[in-house]
């Protein structure tokens, strides 16, 4: 029986078998390719598309009308301010995040008392909705005695603050939020990647008579840079898209002081209703993206090709 | 003997299937508070009762309801419907929307099914928010008031008698509620915020300005209209310099202002009246110690009341379901059922009845207050697309001029030149 099936599988003409592979291949991939092609290629192309008409829920109908919306965005008077808080925000968040993340992954990849327990802990703010955080801090550093910011300074003898009153102030409050909520994420992506770094690196370092600070920064970080890079572009993709904790915490204010580009995003598509100019935002977030990612990736196949050399 | 249950049981299936081959399926899209959805459980218990008691008295009927966003998403969510083909048979709409979606052809006009006796049950200007070319459109069944809440009891810890009337005479008692250790007034100021606009707009519309021109032009910037508004501007800028009022207020919205009311550190805050039960349930002591007064206002004028609330819509195209779905809006918003709702959800009534017969709204002191607002001078915000970006561009400068950084005129042409160039593009489609 089993020489017979043997016998069938090399009578089976080698073209053919590739062709079936291919197929098959083609027959099992198809339906996932097509439905992320479903879920992310077609709405950006969709919003591509809607930049490009003035679409607005407040008129009937719409129409093509070229690269308006474009030329709208880059004359628009509060460019540069949403533009530098935007850079503020999310280059802050991204290295503390990522910084943060490292530290508590390396003290987490320490055998602790206590270490799952602990990791659970770390995971947390992960866990809750972004909303929910954003809601929560909005009460803590609510401006009034009931804050809970200024009942605990008012402890220490210090009088109540106005948090999101002072620019500077809010945009702290902001990055300080997201950093809280992204950090665990970042934990878990460095956290795996230290598992996987091999002992044996560290046991011959140890013999040489490396430091602990030395085999961090000549064994843990090269080795750890790949996924540094990811943690990286994660946190970038996270923070620049990120709406709900800046939306609920600072909605942008005092004015737009703290207004990124993600609420401008939310104000022009579900406040004011156009769509169109909504969509362009939109379209400029996912070039930014793209410009930002592709940078990272570039950078990362440089610094891999300075390590090979 | 088992073949007879067979047979009593296909019988039995036969009629089920049969009754429900006949009853009309009703799809309602509503927001959550305003169904038995609603985080609020009194409320939702009340629509849960609602609901059933409709379904038992009419048994052919059957109800679906799916919750609607109450803000844009909401609207977004209807035009949406609209152009798939998929729309409910009942909305409720707020009654800012109502041009927009007659537009669209999501409402169906309701003149051939409500009776004329029965509109004249309601405030003229309720009526006037819903209709379009003459027809009624929706059915109003509250609205929001916003004023100046204070306690009666801080009132009279500060010595007055009375809430002062006039700007000048509001100012002047500030001086006393801050020997008080207290801040006298919050009004939310927060930037690109509806209710900070509508806060404004009272006393904007009091002073006699104007926001659009009869064909939906924005025309606040100009005239006498730029005259009034850089007088709103100017009294904000005014009291915070004065410090009357905290600077911070650009940062709050009505629920940021509340807890400053609860710690006693603000004397008066704006605040929608559809807040009153959440603030009574979050210090029950409110219930005893609550007023509102109108916004003081100067040159002798009075404040004009902003009118707005969600309203049952029609907007089933096929006759039988229309029949079905007319039922049930009747049904909800009839006299008796419409002032639970209103007493329930502690929401301003529109039906002149249900001020004259339900005991809460016609005896309580607040409400009373709310009732002498309501009889008073009462304005709709424009039913214009450009109203959005309107609200926004006069909220946006609130920090500007708070802050100094913007005199009251510079904000005002500002304000105007972002709603001019909206309005433009927005003609050249």
């Amino acid at each position: 029986m089993t020489q017979n099936a043997a016998f069938a599988v090399e009578t089976v003409p080698a073209l053919r078998r590739s062709q079936f592979r291919i197929n098959g291949y083609f027959f099992f991939l198809a339906p996932g390719v097509l439905l992320v092609l479903a879920l992310t290629l077609f709405p950006a192309l969709y919003g591509i598309y809607i930049s490009l008409t003035n679409l607005n829920l407040g008129y009937a109908g719409s129409s093509f009308v070229g690269p308006e919306n474009y030329l709208r965005f880059f004359t628009w008077p509060d460019l540069s301010l949403v533009a530098r808080n935007t850079a503020v925000f999310v280059g802050t968040v991204v290295i503390l995040q990522v910084c943060f993340g490292l530290a508590i992954a390396i003290l987490l990849n320490q055998k602790l008392i206590g270490q799952q327990l602990l990791r659970s802990i770390t995971i947390l703010p992960w866990v809750l909705p972004s909303v929910v955080v954003g809601l929560v801090f909005a009460q803590i550093f609510g401006g009034s005695r009931l804050g809970i910011a200024n009942y605990l300074l008012s402890l220490v003898g210090i009088h109540q603050m106005s948090w999101f009153a002072e620019p500077a102030l809010a945009m702290a409050i902001l990055i300080a939020v997201s950093t809280w909520r992204g950090v665990p994420f970042a934990v878990i992506i460095l956290l795996g990647g230290l598992q996987t770094l091999p002992r044996d690196v560290y046991e011959a370092a140890a013999i040489d008579g490396a430091t602990a600070w030395q085999r961090f920064l000549f064994i843990t970080l090269p080795m750890l840079r790949p996924i540094i890079l990811i943690s990286i572009i994660m946190a970038t993709a996270g923070s620049l898209n990120s709406l709900d904790i800046p939306l609920a915490l600072t909605g942008g204010g005092p004015g737009n002081a703290t207004e990124i580009i993600s609420i401008s995003l939310y104000k022009q598509s579900f406040f004011q209703l156009d769509i169109s100019y909504g969509a362009t935002i939109g379209t400029m977030m996912l070039v930014a993206n793209i410009i930002l990612i592709t940078l990272y990736i570039t950078t990362l196949r440089t610094g891999r090709g300075a390590g090979n050399d | 003997m088992l073949l007879r249950k067979v047979a009593a049981l296909a019988a039995a299936l036969l009629v089920a299937g049969s009754t429900s081959a006949w009853a009309v399926d009703i799809t309602v899209l509503v927001p959550a508070v305003y169904s038995p959805s609603s985080g609020y459980a009194p409320g939702a218990d009340l629509h849960k009762q609602l609901y059933d008691q409709f379904q038992s008295a009419n048994p052919d009927i059957k109800i679906n309801y799916e919750l609607l966003d109450p803000g844009p998403q909401g609207l977004q969510k209807l035009l949406t419907a609209a152009s798939s083909n998929t729309l409910p048979d009942v909305a409720v709409v707020d009654g800012q929307w109502v041009a927009r979606l007659v537009q669209a052809g999501v409402l169906q006009p309701l003149d051939q099914y409500w009776p004329a006796a029965d509109q004249k049950d309601f405030h003229p200007a309720v009526l006037a928010a819903e209709t379009v070319n003459g027809k009624p459109y929706a059915i109003m069944f509250q609205t929001g008031m916003r004023g100046l809440l204070y306690r009666p009891s801080a009132l009279k810890a500060a010595g007055l008698s009375e809430f002062p009337k006039t700007y000048d005479a509001f100012v002047a008692a500030a001086a006393k509620i801050k020997d008080q250790g207290m801040i006298a007034e919050l009004v939310p100021a927060k930037a690109t915020d509806e209710p900070s606009t509508m806060h404004m707009l009272s006393i904007f519309w009091g002073l006699g300005g104007k926001l659009v021109d009869d064909q939906g032009k924005p025309v606040f910037a100009e005239d006498d209209n730029a005259t009034d508004l850089a007088k709103v501007y100017q009294m904000y800028h005014d009291l915070v310099a004065d410090g009357v009022m905290r600077q911070d207020v650009t940062t709050m919205d009505e629920t940021a202002i509340r807890p400053f009311f609860y710690s006693g550190e603000a004397f008066a805050v704006g605040q929608s009246s559809s807040g009153i039960r959440q603030m009574w349930a979050d210090v029950p002591d409110l219930q005893n110690d609550l007023a509102v007064a109108p916004y003081p206002m100067p040159d002798g004028k009075q404040p004009v009341t902003i009118l707005g609330g969600f309203a049952y819509g029609l907007t089933a195209k096929d006759p039988e379901k229309a029949k079905a779905a007319w039922k049930f809006i009747e049904f909800m918003d009839s006299p008796e059922n419409m002032g639970k709702l209103n007493e329930t959800l502690g929401q301003i009534p529109v039906r002149n009845s249900i001020w004259a017969n339900n005991q809460f709204f016609a005896t309580n002191p607040l409400m009373k207050t709310y009732k002498a607002m309501y009889d008073g001078q009462m304005q709709t915000r424009p039913a214009v697309p450009i109203y959005t970006t309107v609200s926004s561009a006069i909220s946006s400068q609130l920090a500007g001029v708070i802050s100094g950084q913007l005199t009251p005129d510079q904000a005002v042409k500002a304000a105007g030149d972002a709603a001019m160039a909206e309005y433009q593009r927005q003609t050249n489609r």
